[in-house]
Order: C-alpha cells, then sequence, then structure tokens
C-alpha cells in the first residue's frame, strides 16, 4: 500500500509547530515522534488525552508509525470510559497535565530528548486506520465512525483548498486554535491540515477573549484563528481588540449572520465556517458576508434521498454517509442549512421544524442567540406549548414577540418566552435537550 | 457554612444572574465549595460566560495564562478575592 508522509513536500527546517514562544521545525519534531513512538506501549488503541497541543501532535503521529488506533471518546464521562475499555480492553490513555482518567491505565507523556529527527520516516500507509472517532448517539450507546491515514490527509487537502490555501506556500503561516484536539473539527483544523498546507500549529489553546487576543498578538503574522461561535461571541461582546487574523474559521455550530458581520467589521477580517459532523469531518465552507448557502469541497457530493441527506466522498470509509440535519440542497456541491434540529414539532396540529423556527428567531435584529423548545407534557394532559429562551441584551419580551409574530403562525408563538443571559451549550457548542429541559425545570421552579 | 462578605454575595448574584441558576439562592452557595464539577457543576462554557459578566461589571479582563488564575473559579472565595485585587 503507497505510504503517505505526514507533511507536504518541504524540508527539514520548515516551522511544524510553535510552543511557547519558540518556532519547532521538522526536522526536531520528527525527532520528538521517533524517541516517542519507541516508549509507547505495545497495544492497539490509545486514548491521546494530552491537552498541550504539540504533545498532542507528537503522541498522535507516534501512535500512527506504531499502528495504534487513536480513539475519540464525545466525552469522558465514567461510563462512556468505562463502555470503551470494555469495546477495547487494550486502550491505554496518555496524558499530560490533565487529570488521570478513571478506570484507564494511564500512561505520563515522558521527557523526550532534543535531537532532530528523520522526517522522511514519518510516513504511513495510507488504508492504515488512524482514528475511531464516536458520536454520542441518540440512544445512549456511542456509535464508531473509522477514519483512514489516507482519508484525513484528503479531508485537510480538499478543506485546505477551499479556504485558499496553497501546499507550496513560500512563506509558513501560523495557526491559533481554541478548540482541542481531541474534536474531530480541532484534529483536522489544529493538526492534519497545518502538516499539509506549511502552517505551524500553536500548542496552545486560549480561552478567554484576553487569551486570545495575546496569543493571535505573539505570532509573528497574522495567523488563521481557528474557533467556535461561543467564544467569536465572547470576543464580540467584550470588544476584543483582536490583532489581525489571516481569517477566523468557525464551526461545530452554525455562526449567526449578524454575528458573522460583527466578527468581520469588529476584526478586521474574513469569518469563513466549515459544516460538518464526526461521522464524515468538515465537508462544506461557507462565508456569511457573502451568503448563506454552504459549497461542498472538491470531491463531496451532497443530495436529499427520500428527505435524508447523503453525502458521499471517494475517501470516506464507508459511503454514502446519512446526516440527521434538516438542509435544503440546490445541487451536487450547494446546500442550505434548516438547522440541527430536526425535530418536527406539533402543536394545535399544526407542523413545523424546530430548525426553522429558531432560524426565524435568530434573524431578529438584536437577537444575539435563541432557541425554541417544546418542554413534554404534564400530568394534566394540556397540550405543551412551546417556549423560547432568547439571549437578547438591550430588548424586551415585548420586542421580541411582536418581531416573532412577523415571521411564524400564532400557535409557534413562544409560551413563555424567557430572556436569558446564555444558553446552556455544551462544550462543542451544542445545544442538548437534557440542558434545556434542566433550565426549563429552573425557570418554572 | 460561614458567612459571605459584601462582595461574596454581590459575586453569587451575579453568576446566578449570568448563568441562568434561577433555581439556586445565595444563600445555598457554599463560599469554600468548589465551583465547577463537584459543587455547582459547571462547564467550562459556564467560564466563559461569567468571564465576560466579571469584566463588564468590574471592569478587568480575565485570563487563563496564570497560576493565580488557574485558582480563580476554585470557590466563590477564591473568585471574590480575586476579584477583589483586580477591580477598578
Amino acid at each position: 500500500m503507497m505510504q503517505l508522509p505526514f507533511f507536504s513536500p518541504g524540508d527539514s527546517a520548515d516551522i511544524a509547530a510553535w510552543r511557547h514562544g519558540q518556532d519547532i521545525s521538522r526536522g526536531r519534531f520528527a525527532g520528538h515522534v521517533l524517541a516517542l513512538a519507541e516508549q509507547l506501549p505495545a497495544r492497539g488503541h490509545i486514548l491521546n488525552h494530552c491537552e498541550d497541543r504539540y504533545r498532542f501532535l507528537v503522541a498522535f503521529v507516534a501512535a500512527l508509525l506504531r499502528g495504534q488506533v487513536s480513539l475519540f471518546p464525545p466525552n469522558k464521562a465514567p461510563r462512556v470510559l468505562q463502555q470503551l475499555k470494555q469495546n477495547f480492553p487494550d486502550v491505554y490513555c496518555l496524558r499530560d497535565e490533565g487529570d488521570e482518567l478513571e478506570g484507564m491505565e494511564n500512561c505520563a507523556y515522558p521527557d523526550l530528548p532534543a535531537e532532530d529527527g528523520d522526517v522522511t520516516a514519518l510516513a504511513i500507509p495510507a488504508d492504515r486506520i488512524a482514528a475511531i472517532a464516536f458520536t454520542s448517539g441518540s440512544t445512549g450507546e456511542p456509535r464508531p465512525y473509522t477514519k483512514t491515514w489516507g482519508g484525513f490527509v484528503a479531508e485537510a487537502e480538499v478543506a485546505g483548498r477551499a479556504l485558499g490555501l496553497r501546499r507550496d506556500e513560500a512563506q509558513h503561516r501560523y495557526l491559533v486554535a481554541t478548540v482541542p484536539a481531541q474534536h474531530m473539527y480541532g484534529l483536522i483544523t489544529s493538526i492534519i491540515l497545518p502538516a499539509r498546507f506549511r502552517i505551524a500549529t500553536g500548542a496552545d489553546r486560549p480561552f478567554y477573549p484576553e487569551d486570545i487576543r495575546k496569543a493571535v498578538a505573539a505570532r509573528s503574522t497574522p495567523p488563521i484563528l481557528v474557533t467556535t461561535p461561543v467564544h467569536i461571541r465572547a470576543c464580540v461582546r467584550e470588544q476584543t481588540r483582536l490583532p489581525e487574523t489571516e481569517f477566523i474559521l468557525s464551526s461545530t455550530a452554525p455562526l449567526h449572520a449578524k454575528m458573522a458581520a460583527d466578527a468581520e467589521r469588529l476584526f478586521n477580517t474574513r469569518v469563513m465556517e466549515f459544516y460538518g459532523s464526526t461521522e464524515t469531518g468538515a465537508i462544506a465552507l461557507r462565508r456569511q458576508a457573502e451568503t448563506d448557502v454552504w459549497h461542498t469541497f472538491d470531491d463531496i457530493q451532497v443530495t436529499l434521498n427520500e428527505g435524508s441527506f447523503e453525502v458521499s466522498a471517494p475517501y470516506f470509509y464507508q459511503s454514502p454517509m446519512v446526516l440527521g440535519d434538516s438542509v435544503e440542497v440546490l445541487d451536487g456541491r450547494n446546500f442550505k442549512l434548516h438547522g440541527r434540529d430536526t425535530e418536527l414539532i406539533k402543536v394545535a396540529g399544526k407542523r413545523a421544524m424546530l430548525g426553522d423556527l429558531n432560524h426565524q428567531l435568530l434573524s431578529i435584529e438584536g437577537v444575539e442567540d435563541g432557541t425554541f423548545f417544546l418542554p413534554d407534557g404534564d400530568e394534566s394532559g394540556r397540550e405543551a406549548r412551546l417556549i423560547a429562551f432568547v439571549v437578547a441584551p438591550g430588548m424586551s419580551k415585548d420586542d421580541i414577540v411582536v418581531a416573532l409574530r412577523e415571521r411564524i403562525d400564532e400557535v409557534f408563538l413562544p409560551r413563555p418566552l424567557k430572556m436569558v443571559n446564555a444558553l446552556p451549550r455544551n462544550a462543542t457548542g451544542k445545544l442538548p435537550r437534557g440542558n434545556l429541559v434542566q433550565l426549563w425545570r429552573q425557570a418554572t421552579a | 457554612m460561614s458567612d459571605k462578605s459584601e462582595l461574596e454575595t454581590e459575586v453569587a448574584e451575579l453568576m446566578i444572574e449570568s448563568l441562568n441558576l434561577e433555581d439556586v439562592a445565595v444563600d445555598e452557595i457554599d463560599p469554600e465549595a468548589a465551583l465547577f464539577r463537584e459543587g455547582l457543576g459547571l462547564d467550562s462554557i459556564d467560564a466563559l460566560e461569567l468571564s465576560m459578566a466579571i469584566s463588564q461589571k468590574y471592569g478587568f479582563k480575565i485570563e487563563s495564562d496564570s497560576k493565580e488564575n488557574q485558582a480563580m473559579f476554585a470557590s466563590l472565595r477564591a473568585l471574590s478575592a480575586y476579584i477583589e485585587t483586580k477591580k477598578k
């Protein structure tokens, strides 16, 4: 089978990463990887728990060279880890400063000699299984999705081309990421894309707006900022004086058009978004300043097959993949998103898609974030009415209800509409129903 | 449960308001208890929300790159003490 180098063609003096203010060359990186690969325990599966992104990167490649499959569970809850251990009894956890994981064999990231290594040794068979990523699964049991090394490289290359990056860039770029490498979006954008487009990924993971500002300012040239709608909203709200970036890339949840426009104006840069899923990886790009239509990467085709959103790519482990999102497919390469909540709801005999209602709510000028929510019916048997949680500093409930009345059927007007300071989004920006149920209980307690 | 200072009460109110903890009363927050994981079970997105509310109210920006900041969300007491040293 064809060997696929970790890096795109280049020189061993090229910069692979940036850590604690220092550039790290491909040669020094190879030295670290080859040294670590010799020390990893002889196992088939690894849980790479390193929080320092550089160490994650070294361990990810070392495991690849050894043929160890990296496992990415949806979270680190004890029950999830227990299940993982049951299904993959030989899994071990490699960790640095983070907590030891309960019920796992924990290995500490070792000190590695500061010596250069042979970059050409960093080549991996394209069909080697690199990772298994899990979705949380609506029924409780996480569902596994297999990723090959060749599939990761193909995804990073079409994603990079969609962003306008070139493999033969004369000058290396820097990348700052607020997302963990253990998330599929973080893995492709902060680990694999950089290796294929001469980008030096940052070991740091800035979190607060002030951290992000400093991390961007610390690079000698304007970096690419890889982040999420949650962080963008925080930076916009704090009016963070973000230094120049090449562009901002956002994913995990769709960015509302107004937030994208505010960020572009405030930070004087382009704001691009990736659409993707654990199942498919990133598959499409849009820049809301220009259009709300998602355009798929090269090689990726989308279609609606009897109402199911199907995505195909020559490099998927399984193709086509079916995604649960509600979309309008314009043609094989272009689609619009109707929202991630595909739940069809019924009020007073009328049907609506939650995603559509949320879209209407978010299109109101002054609404920063918000969602409709249909609680479970209570004992009295009274039909449940929709509730809305809305983040809109400076607006009154009446303003919003008036604006909603113009957009949606009366029966879908929220009863009540609750003004909140934030929605209970999880670490990846999503809104699990359980969090909304809890918020509703708190609101009515 | 130990008594709260004036600032601690104020910060507790800010926390309840900014994180939608409407079912939690100020009296119920133990000033010494962990805010994250065990205590109130807040997550990292809450830390981001809380940081926005704090910077808006007290006029300084929160960062996570120094040791003292790592400890800042240890408890309501630690957070209040931190705000005391930084507020403008």
